[in-house]
């Protein structure tokens, strides 16, 4: 099994956030909020078979939704965002997040 | 990689950025900017060289009076009038002068000493003389000032004097005298803050003392830092407190890690000069854990009540004594010091109320080093010279007082207040092109919609290579307003418009003209009360110049009937800012703001601002507007459009004593004559194109008087 590290962070300003991994739905929440202090509105650990994972986000209001795929033998850390005229991100890091 | 004496921890041998600069150097350095703009002027292949003979020169020895240097002027002075106290901040010389001026206000009451409000000049005019310095300029206030132009003048003195005491004189917009402070010098810091640094029981590793910032590449010179030295460069003094203490980790509860709300509580118990109440005064935890983990490296915990006087570091994931470990510990006790005087991070200043431009790329104690977008972790950490950055600075030195002292507003709340990257003006500008906006009037009725014009100039003779997107919708002309209570604000369109890119030459002397309407956007109404606003342009040029308009006075003017009062009533809303904005709209969600236009109509047609409710209609009148609807088989619904409401309606908008400008009303009827033609209706057309014509040539009259 490997761990994949999901974090929100930037641009989550009291949405309803769906995280689906592998068609899975391992995460979902309503009032999602970006913390300023931090630049992290929240985060989930999910454990995947393989070492490649499909990740699908739905975030509303706008009816946003995006997938991406992670390698997690080369980048176990996901941050998704969401950005003004842009919509979700997706930011696949090999180091763990760091906040301050 | 810094060459420079890893060993030097003075701010008197520094360099760049770090020099202490006296008002002589600043006023040599603005001199020698003028002179160089003048020898490249001189430089060019027309210009006329005389190269002067040179001979041999016999030595003379000239003996050379050797004159004592001069204090700084800059700092924090204090003064009483009556039961007022004023607390000046001057910032015009010493390290990284941000040529303000700002003051907070006291009243005494009885045994009380109260804070009355607030002020910063950010552009004033500096005058240095051998003897003094003036400076002088029109304040921002948290209240409304009745004499709002402030003058300081500070008599020079050398090295060996006393600081000589400021003399603050209050005058009306008209020059009529008010208010006179004799403010003693009180410290060369601009704010002083009582710091507080207590330890966990559980934390293994030393507390961060200081690091030399010489032991790793950085951008800037080596020096040694503590918390309280990294403070002191941006102008603030930390005095640490007597009441460090240890916190029995028992505090923390179950598994020995913190959360928000148990290192509130410990902040009460183990704060020794706590009071929950807006005071220069922070208190730092060091912690080993935090519930979110070893990810977490720092936080500003304090968001119950009064915000902001508290914040903690986890040396779990900074603990250590190695150089990057010292380096990174250094930058987050001072970040997270840094929330707690009301600082965003560098990429989300924009949050702030109201918002600030983003800095993404600022390297400052405010960004996270692994964000950072022009090379990440390493290259911030070769180019970060250890500093806020400016906006940051002319933050912590001269925000309004609540929006800086901890236990005042709430995180985030006015910080952004001041916007200096936009409002103060370049050191230098050579991008060949000068940006002019102007208001068809300078004043405006409550409720009027503010459209302002904008007109571009090439200064170049060769040209300069431009895109043509004034407009603010465009998002490449950012506009500022300073309102009259003092808060400036960023205006952010309705609706932003991404553009393809476009380029053209603009030679000298060539213009490019637009307008645009900024009473509303995603911030609401920018203008709805009566006062004096300040709006300024900044135009982001494709070579990356920012080039900043002329500061433009506004005056939205009181009601003077009660005609002018329900007028404004009615045209004030944010249903009806949308419909200026949009130009009219059929949008069920927008009824009630038609709904008061129709009002203004019926009620109001003779009033002047009844054209501007005609123009908004008349334009959606003229237009085929389709609406999405789902109990429609098609799906859509579709609205003709009627030509003779909306000529009826524009041709009244746009005569001749209508208040509407020149600008918006030739665009209007461009409008009506696309919409005519579509309709076949080429004599209509023709007409229409000829009082469109007049209203041109009437324009281009008045800019050439301009």
């Amino acid at each position: 099994m490997h761990t994949l590290h999901i974090a929100l962070h930037d641009g989550f300003t009291d949405d309803i956030v769906t995280i689906r991994v592998n068609g899975r739905e391992v995460f979902r929440k309503s009032h999602v909020r970006t913390d300023l202090r931090l630049s992290r509105a929240d985060g989930v650990d999910v454990q995947v078979d393989s070492t490649k994972a499909l990740v699908e986000v739905a975030v509303d209001p706008g009816e946003l939704l995006k997938s991406t795929e992670v390698d997690l033998s080369k980048t176990p850390n996901l941050a998704i965002s969401r950005e003004k005229d842009i919509g979700i991100t997706f930011a696949p890091q090999s180091e763990a997040f760091r906040y301050m | 990689m810094n060459h420079q004496d890893p060993t030097s921890g003075e701010l008197n041998g520094l360099v760049g950025d770090f020099a202490e600069l006296s008002v002589d150097d600043i006023a040599a350095l603005n001199a020698l900017n003028r002179e160089e703009s003048e020898q490249i002027a001189a430089q060019e292949p027309t210009a006329a060289v005389s190269i002067p003979a040179v001979g041999p020169a016999p030595l003379i020895p000239i003996p050379i009076p050797l004159p004592l240097p001069k204090r700084a002027v800059s700092g924090r002075y204090r003064g009483s009038v009556g039961s007022f106290q004023l607390e000046l901040r001057v910032d015009v010389d010493g390290v990284r002068p941000q040529n303000r001026v700002s003051g907070d206000f006291y009243s005494f009451s009885g045994g009380t000493l109260n804070y009355v409000g607030s002020f910063i000049v950010g552009t004033p005019a500096i005058a240095v003389t051998a003897t003094q310095v003036t400076i002088r300029g029109l304040g921002s206030y948290t209240f409304s000032a009745g004499a709002p132009v402030v003058q300081v003048t500070i008599q020079r003195r050398s090295l060996l004097q006393p600081p000589a005491p400021a003399e603050v004189r209050f005058f009306t917009t008209a020059g009529a005298p008010g208010a006179t402070y004799n403010c003693s010098f009180e410290s060369r810091y601009f704010r002083t803050v009582r710091l507080e640094t207590d330890r966990v029981s559980d934390v293994t590793t030393p507390v961060f003392a200081n690091y030399n910032t010489g032991l790793l590449p950085s951008g800037g010179p080596a020096r040694n830092l503590s918390v309280v030295s990294a403070y002191a460069e941006a102008g603030i003094e930390m005095i640490p407190t007597s009441g460090s203490d240890v916190i029995n980790i028992a505090e923390a509860h179950a598994g020995a890690s913190w959360s928000d709300a148990e290192l509130h509580d410990s902040m009460t118990r183990h704060f020794s000069v706590f009071r929950n109440v807006p005071q220069w005064t922070v208190w730092q935890a060091v912690c080993q854990n935090h519930d979110l983990g070893p990810g977490l490296l720092g936080i500003m915990f304090d968001q119950l009540g009064p915000q902001r006087q508290g914040c903690a570091v986890f040396h779990r994931g900074l603990g250590g004594v190695t150089p990057q470990q010292l380096r990174v510990q250094l930058q987050t006790y001072v970040h997270e010091l840094g929330h707690c005087f009301n600082l965003l991070h560098s990429w989300q200043k924009s949050f702030a109320t109201p918002p600030a431009v983003d800095r993404p790329t600022s390297l400052s104690w405010m960004n996270y080093p692994w964000r950072y977008p022009l090379g990440g972790e390493p290259a911030f950490w070769s180019a970060f010279p250890f500093q806020f950055d400016t906006g940051e600075l002319v933050h912590l030195r001269h925000a309004f007082r609540n929006n800086v002292i901890m236990g005042g507003n709430p995180f985030i709340s006015g910080a952004g207040e001041v916007n200096p990257e936009i409002m103060a003006d370049p050191i230098s500008d050579q991008s060949g092109l000068q940006l002019e906006i102007f208001a068809a009037s300078t004043g405006f009725a409550l409720g009027e919609p503010v459209v302002v014009r904008f007109g571009l100039e090439g200064t170049d003779r060769r040209g300069s290579t431009v895109h043509p997107y004034l407009h603010p919708n465009m998002m490449l002309t950012n506009i500022v307003i300073a309102k009259p209570n003092g808060r400036v604000v960023a205006y952010d369109p309705y609706i932003d418009h991404l553009m393809a890119g476009t380029e053209r030459n603009l030679a000298q002397g060539s213009v490019i003209q637009d307008s645009a309407y900024i009473g509303y956007g995603k911030g609401g109404l920018y203008f709805d009360q009566p006062g004096t606003y300040q709006i300024r342009a900044v135009y982001n040029a494709l070579d990356g110049s920012r080039v900043l308009s002329n500061v433009l006075n506004v005056c939205v003017k009181y009601p003077v009937t009660a005609q002018d009062q329900e007028m404004a009533d009615l045209l004030m809303g944010q249903e009806q800012g949308a419909l200026f904005y949009l130009l009219g709209s059929d949008s069920e969600s927008l009824r009630r703001g038609n709904a008061a236009f129709e009002k203004a109509l019926d009620k109001h047609a003779d009033h002047p601002l009844a054209d501007y409710v005609r123009l908004v209609h008349g334009i959606n009148a003229a237009r085929t507007y389709k609406a999405v609807d789902d109990s429609n088989p098609k799906r859509c619904t579709v609205r003709p459009a009627n030509l003779a409401q909306a000529t009826k309606l524009l041709t009244n908008a746009a005569a001749a004593q209508s208040p509407v400008d020149d600008i918006t009303k030739g665009q209007c009827l461009d409008r009506l004559v696309t919409a005519k033609r579509t309709a076949g209706d080429e004599q209509g057309a023709s007409e229409v194109t000829k009082m469109a014509h007049n209203i041109g040539a009437s324009r281009k009259a008045k800019v050439g008087a301009h």
